[in-house]
């Protein structure tokens, strides 16, 4: 069994101003346990996407990471509205987000996409009125 | 240089500028240089949509953009931009060159337009990310 490598941490929905901050911090624990380049890239692409959909849509949300078994596993968790058709969310260009957030340049509808692309594996869950959950895995090839 | 050549020399070269070719093409002003000053790039990014940028960018990218912000920097960093090229920027806040010094990514400044600083690019083999 590969020894488990994990982290958490706290996201806050308006937050522009650390925007990224935290994928930045797992883009470098990443680099320190010594992980592929490209699939630190990955990670690190997936998990800002992530980040900032908690920062635009949500009141607060946490980040997860675990590193088990050659795979990375990204959670994200938020306190947020949730989503009403998760089909449509996940098509490229949809976005609910107000202009405000446009003209800040975000909120182009491609967040779930480019998390899904990024990931070998992309699970995503949502309750409306209480949050929604993504989860997402990066094979490791060590 | 015409089409026909510009057409040829972007199929038969590899697109690898040095900073200061770039600095030259698009009129720019240094403000934070890479420690490696030849930078192989692959593609020219030209939105203030980090949206795309986190889509699209590929690892040796370069981005430019009038938004001017702490989370441009992060974004292209996440993305694996190497030069930001900032348009219509007067000052640029403290955090964005902090930053750009510690990941190695050099900050250009142009009086150019977005579109006019791409164009040039463009005519000198250097492709859309898009």
């Amino acid at each position: 069994m590969q020894k488990l490598v994990e982290g958490s941490f706290h996201l806050f929905g308006g937050d522009f101003d650390n925007a990224g901050s935290v994928s930045i911090e797992l883009k470098s624990q990443l680099a320190n346990i010594g992980i592929d380049k490209d699939k630190i890239r990955r990670a690190a692409i997936a998990a800002f996407e992530a980040e900032m959909n908690v920062i635009i849509y949500a009141i607060a949300g946490i980040l997860t990471f675990e590193i088990k078994d050659e795979k990375i596993k990204i959670t994200v968790r938020d306190m947020g509205p949730g989503i009403e058709d998760i089909d449509l969310a996940m098509t490229e260009g949809y976005s609910t987000s107000p202009e405000w957030v446009r003209e800040m340049g975000w909120g182009a509808g491609m967040g779930l996409p480019n998390m899904k692309k990024n990931a070998d594996e992309f699970k995503i869950d949502s309750v409306v009125g209480e949050g929604t959950t993504v989860e997402m895995v990066i094979n490791l090839d060590f | 240089m015409n089409l026909r050549s510009s057409l040829s020399l972007r199929l038969s070269q590899q697109p690898v500028m040095t900073l200061e070719e770039i600095v030259d093409i698009i009129e720019a002003e240094k403000i934070v240089e890479n420690v490696n000053p030849f930078i192989n790039i692959k593609c020219t990014l030209c939105t203030d949509l980090m949206s795309e940028v986190l889509y699209f960018a590929k690892s040796g990218s370069i981005l430019i953009t009038t938004l001017a912000t702490p989370y441009t920097v992060r974004a292209a960093h996440v993305a694996g931009v190497k030069v930001i090229v900032f348009t219509y920027t007067k000052e640029l806040d403290n955090e964005i060159i902090v930053f750009a010094r510690s990941k190695d990514m050099s900050i250009l400044v142009t009086p150019l337009t977005t579109s006019t600083a791409c164009e040039r690019l463009w005519q000198r083999g250097l492709e859309s990310c898009f």
